[in-house]
């Protein structure tokens, strides 16, 4: 068999093709939506499944109630478990209690990482610098969660590292409690403000700062009226992480926290020890409540879209 | 008046501008010329004040301004790539110098209005800089310096990103802008076609220093070095008969079909055509001659298809006042 003989026949191949594998490759080639959609279903499934569905599932089961005789899920439709959540002073002070903690650690995670990512991204000017703070900034995420939360522990409590570092000078540590699980969630999710506020300021061009300048802006003004209007959204991003990530958090406080109780210690004590799944499931529709709130109030500013 | 003196900025290891002394007078277009590296956008900053020279001074209107801050400086840029507010408004924009010294609202805004309407942008202050064409934003760049009345604006490759047409436009019209309004431009560009059309004075760089400063004609006609020479427009070098560089443009040159009358004060030599490119208006004709030089000549075009081909045995003749010698 000749060279030519080879080709011709090789071509004539793709030119009328014939078994299975031929056709389905042509039908898929002709369906781009199809193709796309094969491709996305095993994602799609773990998605709405798996997500949506337990999500679906948790509504469901925040209007149920449980027979304080038998302790047995009864699938009837009731406002209890959100009356109760609603006018019961104790989860009204944990909910007020829960966004405080939250607002203080976004803002204040907001209020480190803008000064250090702009030192980052315009100050540093050796890339290799750059990279290891990058590395530095985030190496927190690399150790454990209980190595992180006892560490604090042994700094904050009583006999700890801050106490003996303060008692030369008259001070005591505020010790464990609501404003050690603040600093610690800070700690925690810092990072998660830092990094896309970064990405920010790494996309604001230099010349516009030039160009503030030139205008006769000190560098003040252009802080104000440049920089920071452009690297918001990148502080917003930050802030959906910080927010949300303190919201679902009940290990650290249940390490640092002493008797302190936020919004997650609710659900989570209903599932284990009260064994009320519905009202568990009614608490945790208030954290996806404010959230979805807060992704509405940012939608309003116009600063996803430039995420 | 812009005065540098003496001045070097080093990076690092590298010195991007080297001992550069310049005076820019009032008024004039003037155009910092140069291969990428040369050193000129540097000088830009160096003015601007987004750069601090390592040594020397920079006096601006009389006042030294070598450690001014940029917003203390009487000059205004028009950045290379525009370096427009995103957020803001077309108007926002070019408000934005007169806002910042604090010029009351009604005031900035007529004095935004006439400078969009000098730009020919008027109607265009409710958009976004993303919304506008690279010349349109180009536009916007160029109001907002000029609306602050800057003594001296300066210009780091304003044309750069644009198409050839758009680009012989805006040429057109920042020339006529700056002479309606009277005030200094300083040009910076690679460009050497841009840099004959547009300045009063053109200062050609290379390597971090002035090589050579003056008129387009007497950098076009008289280039001081080799490297002027070969960096503005087309040139022609050979050695002469007592070995010296001689240097003749190529649109100076004459093809003719004999030998010219003997007698006639005319340089002459005879060769072989290797190459013929046809350009519109003009034809580019590579001669090789009988003693081994090569010789670029640009000759109209002719119309009537009666063009040099190939392979043509011809005359290369030209004006002994035409000719010069470098060094």
């Amino acid at each position: 068999m000749t060279g030519s003989e080879l080709t011709s026949r090789g071509r004539s191949d793709v030119a009328a093709p014939s078994g299975v594998l031929a056709r389905t490759a042509q039908a898929l080639w002709r369906r781009p939506r199809l193709r796309l959609g094969l491709l996305l279903s095993a994602p799609m499934v773990w998605l709405v499944v798996l997500y949506l569905g337990s999500l679906a599932t948790m509504f469901a089961a925040s209007v149920w109630s449980v027979d304080s005789f038998t302790g047995r899920v009864q699938r009837g439709f009731t406002t209890a478990n959100f009356r109760t959540l609603l006018t019961d002073p104790v989860y009204r002070t944990i909910a007020a209690r829960t966004l405080g903690v939250a607002l203080t650690v976004t803002a204040v995670s907001a209020l480190i990482a803008v000064p250090v990512a702009l030192f980052m991204a315009k100050a540093v000017r050796s890339p290799r610098v750059r990279a290891a703070l990058l590395v530095a900034v985030s190496m927190p995420l690399w150790a454990n969660y209980l190595v992180k939360g006892y560490a604090w522990r042994i700094m904050l409590d009583q006999r700890g590292v801050l106490d003996w570092l303060l008692r030369p000078l008259g001070l005591h540590t505020p010790g464990l409690g609501l404003l050690a699980t603040t600093v610690a969630l800070l700690y925690l999710w810092l990072p998660y403000m830092i990094l896309p506020v970064y990405a920010a300021f790494e996309r604001l061009p230099n010349s516009l700062l030039d160009a503030a300048s030139d205008l006769g802006a000190r560098p003040w003004r252009t802080f104000r009226t440049v920089v920071l209007p452009l690297v918001m959204p990148g502080v917003v991003a930050g802030s959906i992480f910080t927010f949300s990530l303190t919201l679902g958090d009940y290990i650290m406080v249940k390490i640092v926290g002493r008797a302190t109780q936020l919004y997650a210690n609710v659900v989570y004590d209903n599932i284990g020890v009260a064994g009320d799944l519905p009202f568990a499931s009614a608490a945790a529709v208030f954290p996806v409540v404010v959230v979805v709130g807060y992704l509405l109030a940012v939608r309003r500013t116009g600063a996803l879209e430039s995420l | 008046m812009v005065r540098l003196r003496d001045v070097s900025k080093r990076f690092a290891d590298v010195v991007a501008v080297d001992h550069v002394n310049l005076d820019i007078l009032d008024g004039e277009f003037l155009t910092l010329l140069g291969p990428s590296g040369s050193g000129k956008t540097t000088v830009l900053r160096l003015i601007a004040g987004f750069a601090l020279p390592t040594a020397g001074r920079v006096e601006i209107n009389g006042r030294d301004a070598t450690n001014d801050p940029p917003y203390l400086r009487d000059v205004n840029t028009v950045f290379q790539d525009y370096a427009l507010f995103p957020h803001m408004t077309v108007a926002a924009n070019v408000e934005y110098g007169l806002r910042v010294t604090g010029v009351p609202r009604p005031a900035r805004a007529a004095a935004a209005a006439d400078a969009l309407a000098r730009v020919e942008l008027s109607g265009y202050d409710a958009r976004k800089p993303n919304q506008l064409s690279g010349g349109q934003r180009q536009r916007v760049a160029l109001a907002r310096a000029l609306v602050n009345e800057p003594r001296v604006l300066l210009l780091d490759e304003p044309l750069g990103a644009l198409d050839l047409k758009l680009r012989r436009q805006m040429q057109l019209e920042l020339k006529s802008i700056q002479r309606q309004l009277g005030i200094t431009f300083v040009f910076v560009t690679h460009d050497q076609e841009e840099a004959l059309t547009m300045s009063d004075r053109i200062v050609v760089f290379n390597a971090g220093g002035i090589v050579q400063a003056g008129t387009p004609q007497a950098i076009y006609e008289r280039p001081a070095t080799p490297f002027v020479a070969d960096f503005i427009g087309t040139m022609n070098t050979f050695a002469s008969a007592e070995g010296r560089q001689v240097c003749i443009r190529p649109e100076r040159i004459e093809l003719l079909d004999a030998e010219p009358a003997t007698g006639a004060s005319v340089r002459a030599r005879a060769g072989v055509t290797v190459e013929s490119a046809y350009l519109g208006a003009s034809r580019t004709v590579i001669v090789r001659t009988d003693d081994g030089t090569t010789l670029t000549v640009s000759i109209p075009a002719r119309s009537d298809g009666s063009d040099i081909t190939p392979g043509q045995r011809v005359w290369c003749a030209w004006e002994p006042d035409s000719e010069f010698i470098i060094n």
